[in-house]
């Protein structure tokens, strides 16, 4: 889309007035004070060094490629992850416990059993005697 | 170190000051009355900068010396490979950007009054004209024309806020601010460009 172009007399007087701006000044005396307020805290600053992670953070801040750097590895570190744990066979997943190896092992009392197969149904139980239930009159 | 302290005159009154990276050197070597001068050389331009983007007086005063500060800090890691000028005032800018992002604008302390325009702005003749035009209260419609400039500033994106208030207001030629903003010119001229067709609509009361 093609932009609308502006009237030159409005932009030049835009410029104009945008560049009153140059003479806000802060308080009087501001300036003569500026570089003992400095001076001031890096002395605090050389005597209270900062944690480590926001002088990380400040690097960061001042060199953008190094943050990139960071931002990249960390989203292959993430997305590695994601993949591997993906690709990865499902047997290597965790097992609650050992299924069972003969019929009699089952029966021992207390034994929490982990099996991948269904859970048997109450009443598909052909070798289960069950009896419909009747309600009195 | 020897021979560039030796070429810098000890007096306060030298003929010719010294250039930056000289004091740059300097101050890499542990002298602080070279970065003391780098500060008063720059300090202007610096707070400048921070107090158009954020419209608040504390904040610049706050970030700027933050800005220094790290300069200080970072110093050793200064090569030379831009000038001082433009890494300062990346460093201020970064800081300026990051505080925006992370605290929304608001309302200064201390806003600049009428008395703060220095007496050349106030007599300015496209000062008085503009605001002649407006109302016949001259020192109302000054105070309202600087409140809607900042208003109006505020309303413009970080990266168009940045654009004006370096080149419009500061006066940097679009080279300097691509060097600044880590981009190309054609990319400042066309965030200038946007900046200022919003900046017209929004203050087209002033501008007809």
């Amino acid at each position: 889309m093609e932009p609308v172009q502006p009237n030159p007399n409005e932009f030049e007087r835009l410029q104009r007035l945008l560049a009153l701006k140059r003479h806000e000044l802060p308080p009087p005396g501001f300036f003569e004070h500026f570089p003992e307020q400095v001076r001031a805290r890096i002395t605090q600053a050389e005597l209270v060094p900062e944690p480590w992670w926001r002088q990380w953070l400040e690097a960061l801040s001042v060199k953008p490629a190094l943050a990139t750097t960071y931002a990249v590895v960390a989203s292959l570190l993430v997305v590695g992850g994601v993949w591997m744990a993906k690709t990865s066979p499902p047997s290597g997943g965790p097992q609650l416990a050992v299924s069972p190896t003969s019929p009699g092992d089952s029966n021992l009392s207390g034994a929490l059993v982990a099996s991948n197969a269904p859970p048997p149904g109450l009443f598909n139980t052909p070798s289960l005697p069950v009896q419909p239930a009747e309600f009195k009159k | 170190m020897s021979e560039s302290a030796a070429a810098i005159p000890a007096a306060s009154e030298a003929p010719a000051p010294p250039d930056d990276l000289t004091l740059v050197r300097q101050a890499q070597a542990g002298d602080a009355a070279a970065f003391d001068e780098l500060v008063r050389r720059y300090q202007r331009q610096i707070y400048g900068v921070v107090y158009h983007m954020t419209s608040h007086h504390e904040d610049a005063s706050d970030l700027a010396q933050e800005a220094f500060v790290k300069a200080w800090q970072a110093l050793k890691s200064f090569k030379g490979d831009s000038s001082f000028f433009t890494w300062i005032y990346r460093i201020a800018v970064n800081r300026t950007l990051n505080h925006l992002k992370t605290r929304k604008f608001r309302e200064s302390k201390h806003r600049f009054s009428l008395n703060d325009l220095d007496a050349e702005a106030e007599n300015h003749p496209d000062m008085v004209a503009m605001v002649s035009r407006q109302t016949p209260r001259r020192d109302a419609a000054l105070a309202e024309l600087q409140e809607k400039l900042n208003d109006a500033l505020v309303q413009l994106s970080e990266n168009h806020r940045l654009v004006v208030t370096l080149h419009d207001i500061q006066g940097l030629p679009h080279e300097a601010i691509a060097q600044v903003m880590k981009c190309n010119t054609a990319t400042v001229r066309t965030r200038l460009f946007y900046a200022r067709q919003q900046l017209q609509g929004i203050l087209s009361d002033y501008l007809k």
